[in-house]
């Protein structure tokens, strides 16, 4: 998916005016806040896991050269090949040699969002490998050439008809409105594909570095079909998928699944060490782990931004994101939407060009407070503002003239001393009551977005200090101390 | 009784049983528990969970935790062929793999909070079984019942060496890919059933 | 008597007086002793969620020399309570003696249910009000310092009143402060379906405890549904006390 989080203004403008969208985006995301406020219940304790699973993350991302140091000699002890890939175009390059050496010309994919962010497929693609994603929602919007809606549920904006036209066209089935009897056909489709692919190429949703595995989190049971028959198994990590041990990645999994579908856990956790070892009658003779940064140790170098690396892709912030929930997840303009995405595009595709993200952000913190990383959204954003208004060169972070930065500055300005602040005070009231018409304002030459959609209530007739200091100086006299008591009227 | 939960800083036991959190969860993800009285009440519960579906063949990861003499016959009378992947080559075990309609294996662990089934993979406990045939029938003794995933974590800490895979299998394959509509069933097997035996795989 | 140093927003100093006087008036009647500091301004909020940290550095020391003789704070906002909590250590990271000092006054700063509830220990303030009320819980308090029960009791405590329930009531208005200017239809579209679901909530009345979103769920209330009123919790309960007779 080309980048294009410098139109998301412009995205933004036509999602609100695409009723379906619109109502979709709020009924997906409603639907998996409840699930994830639901299955949360099922700890004795939420918020302690919630706390210890941030632990985790912390920890691991901190610690994250030593763990990929140890997953790398792990995992080649147990027999996989690791590789490192410093960009998307490096990492696709490695996997396309490997398919292409043994002559492979068919491979089946569990659904990855590293290798969207690598444009994966297209590459494999160019180079004569035919690819099936093998998830079901990815299947149809790769088919239809689409990105995907949302990172757990690729093509729910699609309808049943656009569906069955898909699968009349693709497999020649009888047209058909039932959900169910349209991912039977999708199985009955992929069954020969898995059955015969030369390749599994899967993500991970957690590295293990204590045992060199990877582990894998699944609903369809693509990937177990991927890892299992074909006789190369190609795993894209990026370098934060790495935790220190079996007992940390499964207490991230768990709230992963329940944080990301509702699930206690996912109907699939693999776990795989390796290929598969002499004796056993299936599994990959090879297994290939492709590690990528892609521009992540580059802003890992800053304590605060590297916490960015805590996410685990489990979409919480979207079912929650009063931005996300009115607009849905192309809006963004690249694989990462929502709060996640907020947080994710600036850093791996550039401050500058996606401010938009960042900006249109109410604070509410909503995204935060169900995050399972532990990341402070709004510290992020924050920082990202900073960058902006300041330049940050370790990122090629160019200052840019802020809109509303020369207003700040008087404003501070004015605010620093209480004189100032009176007379200022004084001049903006007068002007808004020259607006002022009954109880409101309904328009001013100014701030033009507020008025838009909405009035502002009319100025009370006299500010709070003037009423202090004529009617209550008289009553109460200041009193640094806590101890007077003083009666009213009782 | 499963032991309490450790004070801080004391190391866990690993805890087990609790049946019927088990039979619960098991609901909840759409797997179907028979419960058996013993190794000799295999083929018993795997006729029970069968019923009358229409089976045309049966691949078994044969182990000295069922019995396959009861089992053979158990297929005979639903007229379904008996096929042992210990008879196949390589070549046609894999086959089989896509081609037979029931898929019977032993399994490792059980997970109770999680209604899970764990399978280490290895030479003996091939991967196919579990996920390529419609129906997946999993043997899991009590013994093997684990609390929760903690449990599961000290387990795979006292391995010598990871199996090449470990897979956790919680219910049904699904998906809610169409519409949001919950669908069971997906490219993993349609139906799940459990033959939980009473006692211990060793007994 | 408890002495008690009113911190004003200086969104409700400039427009919203009303609220401040309300605000006096229900901690007379709770039993504390407010007084205030004429030279108090803004503690900075706007500048700093707009990424202008630098500019509020003043501001927050500022602030803090003006309250660091107080014993307790109090305040109308949540998101000006939060700006002191939460966003000073920030401001004031490459100072950490000033950090120090803030973070000391921070903990003496409450929100003004939470000071009611939690520090006077008084939920039945003696208002009464024969209605139907909604709660808006605004982020600032819900997420950002936590406080969700004191206003709904605060609310109980009026006789006469039913708090009804709102569908989405922990979700964002919309306001967002520079947000709702520089995306006006983002903005709109939340705070109307805010709107929306307290006209389908049935009550007579949406309260909430942020004059942001006060500002903002009012002006739009203000333009497409002028028969229905939001109020802040301490207007309303200020508005609804008893007379008490010696």
């Amino acid at each position: 998916m080309i980048p294009q989080t410098e139109r998301y203004r412009e995205m933004v403008l036509k999602s609100l005016n695409n009723e379906r969208q619109r109502q979709l985006a709020a009924r997906v995301a409603g639907v998996f806040k409840f699930l994830r406020s639901y299955a949360l219940q099922s700890y004795a304790d939420p918020a302690q896991v919630m706390r210890d699973v941030a632990d985790i993350r912390a920890r691991s991302v901190e610690n994250m050269s030593e763990l990929l140091e140890r997953f790398e000699e792990r995992a080649t002890a147990a027999g996989a090949k690791v590789y490192w890939a410093s960009n998307a175009q490096e990492a696709n390059q490695i996997i396309t040699d490997i398919v292409t050496a043994k002559g492979i010309k068919l491979a089946v994919k569990g659904k990855s969002m590293v290798s969207e962010e690598t444009e994966l497929n297209h590459f494999l693609e160019k180079a004569g490998v035919e690819v099936y994603e093998g998830d079901l929602g990815e299947f149809i919007v790769q088919q239809l050439h689409q990105p995907p809606f949302h990172i757990v549920g690729p093509a729910i904006h699609l309808s049943a008809e656009e569906i069955s036209d898909l699968f009349v066209n693709l497999m020649g089935i009888e047209p058909t409105l039932d959900p169910v009897a349209l991912g039977r056909a999708a199985r009955v489709y992929l069954r020969d594909k898995f059955a015969t692919a030369g390749v599994g190429i899967t993500g991970v949703n957690v590295a293990v570095a204590e045992t060199g595995s990877i582990c894998l989190v699944e609903n369809e049971g693509n990937i177990r079909l991927a890892t299992s028959k074909p006789p190369v198994h190609i795993a894209l990590m990026s370098i934060e998928k790495v935790v220190a041990d079996v007992g940390d990645a499964l207490e991230a999994i768990g709230l992963l699944t329940k944080s990301c579908t509702g699930q206690k856990i996912s109907s699939y956790v693999s776990m795989i060490t390796g290929p598969r070892k002499d004796g056993e009658s299936d599994g990959p003779d090879e297994l290939h782990i492709v590690i990528l940064d892609n521009g992540r140790t580059a802003f890992y170098q800053d304590p605060e931004l590297r916490q960015a690396l805590r996410c685990i892709r489990c979409g919480a912030c979207l079912g929650v994101c009063p931005i996300y929930t009115r607009i849905g997840g192309p809006t963004y303009g690249w694989i990462y939407s929502g709060p996640m995405g907020a947080v994710l595009n600036p850093l791996l595709l550039g401050i500058n060009r996606s401010q938009d993200l960042f900006e249109a952000c109410t604070q509410c913190g909503f995204c935060q407070e169900v995050c399972p990383g532990g990341i402070k959204h709004l510290d992020m954003f924050n920082r990202y503002r900073q960058m902006v208004i300041h330049g940050f060169p370790a990122l090629n972070v160019k200052k840019e003239p802020k809109e509303g930065t020369r207003f700040m500055k008087l404003f501070a300005w004015g605010m620093r001393s209480p004189w100032r602040y009176r007379v200022g005070a004084r001049l903006g009231r007068a002007f808004l009551k020259k607006y002022t018409q009954g109880g409101s304002i309904k328009a001013l030459p100014i701030l033009k977005g507020w008025f838009q959609y909405r009035d502002l209530p009319a100025p009370a007739p006299y500010t709070f200090r003037e009423w202090w200091a004529s009617q209550e100086s008289q009553k109460t006299r200041l009193n640094a101390g806590k101890e007077r008591s003083v009666t009213h009227g009782q | 009784m499963s032991p309490a939960e450790p004070a801080a800083g004391e190391p866990r036991q690993i805890a087990k049983g609790e049946v019927e959190v088990f039979l619960r969860e098991a609901q909840i993800v759409s797997a179907k528990v028979t419960v058996v009285p013993g190794k000799d009440a295999i083929a018993r519960g795997v006729a029970e969970l069968l019923g009358e579906k229409e089976v045309k063949s049966m691949l078994v990861v044969e182990d000295k935790r069922l019995d396959a003499t009861a089992l053979k016959k158990t297929a005979k009378e639903l007229n379904a062929e008996y096929i042992s992947t210990w008879e196949l080559s390589e070549k046609e075990y894999l086959d089989k793999a896509f081609a037979c309609d029931v898929g019977i294996t032993c399994c490792d662990w059980g997970v109770a909070e999680t209604a899970s089934v764990v399978i280490f993979h290895r030479a003996s406990a091939p991967r196919l079984p579990s996920v390529s045939p419609p129906i997946h029938i999993a043997i899991l003794y009590t013994s093997q019942l684990l609390k929760t995933m903690k449990d599961l974590d000290l387990v795979i800490k006292q391995q010598k060496h990871m199996p090449s895979a470990v897979t956790i299998i919680s219910g049904v394959s699904r998906t809610a890919d169409i519409l949001l509509t919950p669908t069971l069933g997906m490219h993993g097997p349609l139906e799940v059933g459990i033959v939980l035996v009473e006692g211990s795989e060793t007994a | 008597m408890e002495g008690v140093s009113l911190f004003i927003p200086c969104s409700v100093d400039l427009l919203l007086a009303d609220l401040g006087q309300a605000m006096v008036k229900i901690i007379r009647r709770a039993g504390g002793n407010p007084y205030y500091r004429p030279e108090q301004t803004c503690c900075g909020h706007p500048a700093i969620t707009s990424g202008h940290v630098d500019l509020a550095v003043d501001l927050a020391k500022r602030f803090v020399e003006i309250f660091e003789k107080d014993e307790c704070i109090v305040c109308p906002a949540g998101s000006c309570v939060y700006t002191v909590k939460h966003l000073y250590p920030r401001v004031l990271k490459d100072e950490p003696a000033w950090q120090k000092r803030a973070s000391d006054v921070a903990s003496r700063v409450y929100e003004l249910s939470e000071y009611l509830v939690d520090v006077l220990g008084v939920e039945d303030l003696g208002a009464q009000y024969p209605g139907k009320v909604a709660y808006h819980e605004s982020c600032s308090l819900l997420r950002h310092l936590g406080i969700d029960q004191q206003p709904k009791r605060l609310i109980s405590g009026v006789k006469g009143t039913e708090l009804v329930p709102l569908v989405e009531a922990d979700t964002c208005c919309g306001f967002g402060g520079e947000f709702a200017l520089k995306f006006p239809e983002l903005s709109g579209a939340i705070v109307g379906d805010k709107v929306q679901n307290f006209v389908n909530s049935g009550a007579d009345i949406l309260l909430l405890a942020d004059p942001g979103c006060l500002l903002n769920i009012a002006g739009y209330i203000m333009r497409h549904n002028p028969e229905k009123k939001v109020m802040h919790l301490a207007q309303f309960l200020a508005a609804n006390l008893r007379e008490v007779t010696a």
